[in-house]
Order: structure tokens, then sequence, then C-alpha cells
């Protein structure tokens, strides 16, 4: 039995919620960024059977992104490893909206131990990559995280998938990005230019300190001076 | 430093330059719809401050004689009598009337009349007007009205200086008689001494110590008195020289003239608008340090700190064939899109797709 069969399997009664017939029209809506993710998870050499988190200190730096970027990346250029993103914002959910697809089940119903963990997997337009949607609201949610049930799902998650690849919420408004932090093995820290105050960076990063920091990713970044003058004053 | 403010000017471009281009432009608006006016123009030779030489108080020694008598009409013009005096009889006089006529005074020529100190003799008046005739008037009433007011101080400390010399003159000549009167009494009473003084070559005043004093007393009379005299003289000499010097060192060398074609001030047409650029410039460099120096958030590699390792730089992300103006939640989406996620794609994308 292939990797695939054997999570599909798993997934069980849960609904495929792939758009049929879409999976070969499909293509990378943003020229280039097939590219930009490839260069970057081979600059932390993703491993087999490995985990990391995508953290940033302040909301709204691009980590959901950089998750999808890179999960997307990963599970179209090795055919043969599982990836699945795991959404653990709870304050902020995107993933479900994002694809059109219903909240529940998600991590918070595997949190209540309402759902197992890989009952809580949606397929995608790829065959090897699947979604953890943050889930319905629930009250207690920094409880939920800081749960003994948190690592439990990391740990099932790593056994079924060869990556997993958790999105977390911002680092300086939720201490328990730190938790999340050590469950995996190495963190990835997503800086955005124009938006990252910089001694937030610093606040972040050391809010996360005993994680395993890969390093960072300079995102949107672009500079509002031209081109040719940039060249004249050689920034 | 160099890179964040070149980042604050091109984030804030419009803002920035809002500024220096708005400012200036109100400013030349404003000036070019002003009516333009003719100018009249007067120039006055000053050949000397004054020409009493025992009046120099009100004058400042180490200034040329034509900025004197700019400083001096500068006092003139804020009294309320000499403009009164300029404005009477011309186009002006109604303004006197009116309850703020003062004020109303006052501002005008401040702000259309000018005296300017060419060298140190020339002293040229302008005075600006919507109407050329009123300007004409108005300025040649100013110059009547100044040097009238100048050769009436100028005959006032005259006669102070001939009276002061004059009773300085009568003191000294009954000062004079009372001592010839004592010498005369003396020779009375001493007819040795009248005696002695009929022989030639004889000197009483040799055996007479008496008579060498009264004598003394005479001859000293003598001499204040002429010096008084003297004095006279040469005062009613200055008086006379000063107040014809007046005619010939105060004099008009350019007779009041307007130009010929209404034109708008030099001043106010690029003046006030280069003031004004000024004033847009400084305005938008402060907006400038202020962006730049407000901004702390990471905008370069460089703040990021050396000790930092860079896995990645992604550069901003474009969206192609979306309906939607790309934000944050589309370039998620868009990047989500191979796995699924919804995206408002635009007409020609979704009938490609399907």
């Amino acid at each position: 039995m292939t990797g695939n069969a054997v999570t599909q399997a798993r997934i069980g009664a849960i609904a495929d919620l792939r758009p049929r017939g879409a999976q070969q029209r499909r293509s990378w809506l943003i020229p280039g960024a097939d590219e930009l993710f490839r260069s970057l998870y081979t600059s932390f050499e993703v491993m087999q059977g490995t985990s990391f988190a995508v953290c940033s200190a302040v909301s709204g730096e691009g980590k959901t992104t950089i998750s999808l970027g890179l999960a997307l990346a990963i599970a179209q250029d090795l055919p043969d490893r599982r990836v699945v993103v795991v959404e653990t914002d709870l304050w902020r959910p995107v993933l479900a909206k994002d694809f059109g697809i219903e909240a529940t089940p998600g991590l918070v119903d595997s949190l209540l131990d309402r759902v197992p963990a890989l009952g809580t997997l949606r397929a995608t337009s790829l065959d090897n990559l699947s979604l953890v949607v943050a889930g319905a609201p629930a009250a207690g949610a920094q409880r939920l995280l800081r749960s003994a049930r948190m690592p439990q799902i990391i740990e099932e998650l790593r056994r079924t998938h060869d990556v997993v690849i958790v999105d977390t919420p911002a680092a300086l408004a939720h201490s328990e990005v730190a938790l999340l932090a050590r469950m995996v093995d190495d963190v990835v820290f997503v800086v955005r230019t124009g938006v990252t105050p910089t001694r937030d960076l610093a606040s972040g990063l050391a809010r996360i300190q005993g994680a395993r920091v890969r390093g960072i990713v300079v995102n949107d970044a672009r500079s509002s001076v031209p081109t040719a003058i940039r060249r004249i004053v050689r920034l | 430093m160099i890179e964040r403010l070149l980042e604050a000017f091109f984030r804030h471009a419009v803002l920035i330059l809002l500024p220096i281009v708005v400012i200036p432009l109100d400013v030349a608006a404003a000036m070019l719809s002003t009516p333009p006016q003719y100018e009249a123009q007067a120039g006055m030779w000053v050949e000397q401050a004054t020409y009493l030489s025992y009046s120099t108080d009100d004058i400042n020694r180490y200034l040329p004689p034509a900025m004197n008598q700019k400083n001096r009409l500068a006092e003139l013009m804020q009294t309320r009598s000499f403009l009164s005096e300029v404005a009477n009889d011309t186009p002006l006089a109604p303004i006197i009337g009116d309850a703020n006529g003062d004020d109303a005074l006052r501002q005008l020529f401040a702000r259309d009349f000018e005296a300017a100190a060419t060298g140190d003799h020339l002293l040229t008046l302008r005075f600006r007007a919507e109407d050329r005739d009123d300007a004409v008037v108005v300025l040649d009433k100013m110059v009547a009205a100044f040097k009238a007011r100048a050769a009436a101080d100028r005959y006032g400390q005259a006669q102070v200086a001939i009276t002061f010399y004059k009773s300085r003159v009568t003191d000294a000549e009954a000062e004079l008689a009372a001592a010839r009167n004592g010498l005369a009494k003396y020779l009375a009473e001493n007819p040795a001494v009248a005696a002695a003084l009929a022989v030639a070559a004889s000197d009483p005043a040799r055996f007479d110590p008496k008579y060498a004093e009264v004598q003394r007393g005479v001859d000293t009379a003598q001499k204040d008195a002429d010096a008084a005299r003297s004095s006279l003289e040469r005062a009613e000499l200055d008086v006379a020289a000063g107040v014809q010097g007046l005619e010939l060192g105060f004099r008009i060398v350019d007779p009041v003239l307007a130009s010929a074609t209404p034109s708008r001030q030099l001043r106010k047409v690029l003046i006030y608008p280069i003031a004004a650029l000024l004033l847009g410039l400084i305005l938008g460099a402060s907006l400038l340090l202020l962006f730049a120096l407000s901004d702390r958030s990471v905008r370069s590699l460089a703040d990021l700190g050396p000790d930092v390792v860079i896995l990645g730089v992604l550069p901003h992300l474009r969206p192609r064939g979306v309906a939607r103006r790309p934000g944050a939640a589309v370039t998620r989406r868009a990047v989500g899109f191979l796995a699924g996620a919804v995206v408002p794609l635009r007409a020609s994308r979704e009938r490609k797709a399907s």
C-alpha cells in the first residue's frame, strides 16, 4: 500500500473536498512562485519525517502564505512525500475560508478529543498534500494549545506524514507559540518588510527561545526606490 | 540612513511633494491674480545729512547721508501727522476720514511705499497704485512733505542757534561795558595814573598792580565780546548756508515719474513664490524626516542584524488573472490556488480553466 493510499484510508469518513477534475488544470497563479518556494525549502533542507513551524512576531506577516507555498512546493516536487499544513492560529483562522470548506472538523475538535487527529485531515488538489484547519471558534483557545493533546496531535501527524508544517499565531500576541515551536524540529521565522518592527523581531525571536530557529524568511521584500536610483546610490 | 530616507520619500512621494508643489503654485496664482500696478519713482540727492555744523545730534555719523535721511523718513512715516499731510489733497484723502483711517493709511504705505538708499547719497522713493496719476500725485506729495519737514527742522534748529549766540553777545557786551566803566572810575580816582598814561612810552601797569588788574579785566571782556560776535556771525552764516544748502544738497535729481505700462511687482511675482517654494521645501523635508524617523519597521536585510541566518527573500508576489485587486488574503489564496484555494478569477482565466 502506498503512502497516499494509507493516508486516504486513514481519512476514512472525511469527505474529499478536492475540486473534481481540477487538479490537472490548476497551476501556480503567481509566476515564478514555485521556484521561490522551492529555493526556500531547499535552503533549510527538508528531511523526511521533519516538522517545522512557521512563526512571526506580529500578525499579517505572511505565515500562512509561506506555509502554504512551502507545502505546495514540497508536495509538487516530491510526490512521494506526504505533506500536511496544520493551522494553529485559533484566533484568526483563514484556511477553511480560503479553500471554501467547512471549518469543522478542525484542530479544535481534535484538541477537544471529539475527532481523532487524522480525522481532521482535508484533502487538497494535490494527492500528497493535506490540511488541518483551525476549526470552529472555541472558548479558551490558549488552554487548548497548551494542553497535552497538542504534542500528541503533532506526533500523530508526524507518524503519517513526511513533512508537517505548523502555521502558528503571532509570537508576540500569543505565548503558546513558544510551546508550539518546541514541539517541532525547526522554526522558520517570517519577517515582512515594512510591517515587522525591528524591535518586535528581536522580541519575537526571544519569545521562542529554546526552539531551533533555522533562520528568517524575508517576505514581501520590495523597495519603493526605483531601480535606477538604487543603482546610482548603490543601495 | 540614506536608504531609509529614499524609501520614505518614494513611499510617501505624494505627501512629501504636495507642499513643495502646492504652496508655490497657490502663492504664484494669488500673485498673478492681483491687479497690475503703476509705480511712480523719484530720486533725491542727499549731499549731507545736515548743513548745520553744530546741529548733528539727530544724525548717525556712521551712516551715509542717504541712509540717515531714509531713517528719518521711516520715522516720519510712523507719525499720523506726516501721513495725514501726505494723504491730504490726494486720492488717499477719503481714507483719512474713515474710522480706521490711520491704520489703513499706515498699512497702505507699508505695502505700497518703498524708500531705498542707493549708494551714499541717492535716496530712491517709490509708490505703487492701480492708477498711474494716483501714484504720481501721492509720491509728489510725499516728496514735498518730506522736503518741507526737513527744511522746517533745519530752520528751527538754526533759529535756536542764532538766539543762543545773540544772548551770548549781549552778555559779553554788558560785561565789556562794565569793565570799561570800572577802568574809567579808577583813572578818575587816581590822577597820577591818568597822568602817567598821557606820557608816551610809560606804562602805569608797571608800578600800579591795581591798574594792571582793571586793564586786564577790560581786555578779557573785549575778547569775550569779540568771540561772541564772531560766533553769532558764523551761526548766521551757517544758517544761511544751511537753508540754502538744503536746496542744493537735498535736491530732486529724478522728478516723480510713473511707469507708462502697469506691471506686477517683481517682489510679488518672483520673490513670494520663491519664498513659498522654500517654505514648501522645508515642509517637505520635515515630512520626509518625520516619515523616515517614525518608520521602525524592517526595510532591508541590514535591519535584521548581522547574526541572523536568512533562509530566503520572497519578493512582493503578484498574482495573475485574479479579478480582485491583490491584497494579503488574495495573494495567500493565489498561492494556495494550486491546492484548491478559492480565488476570484478573471473571466478569461475562468474560461481557460473550464
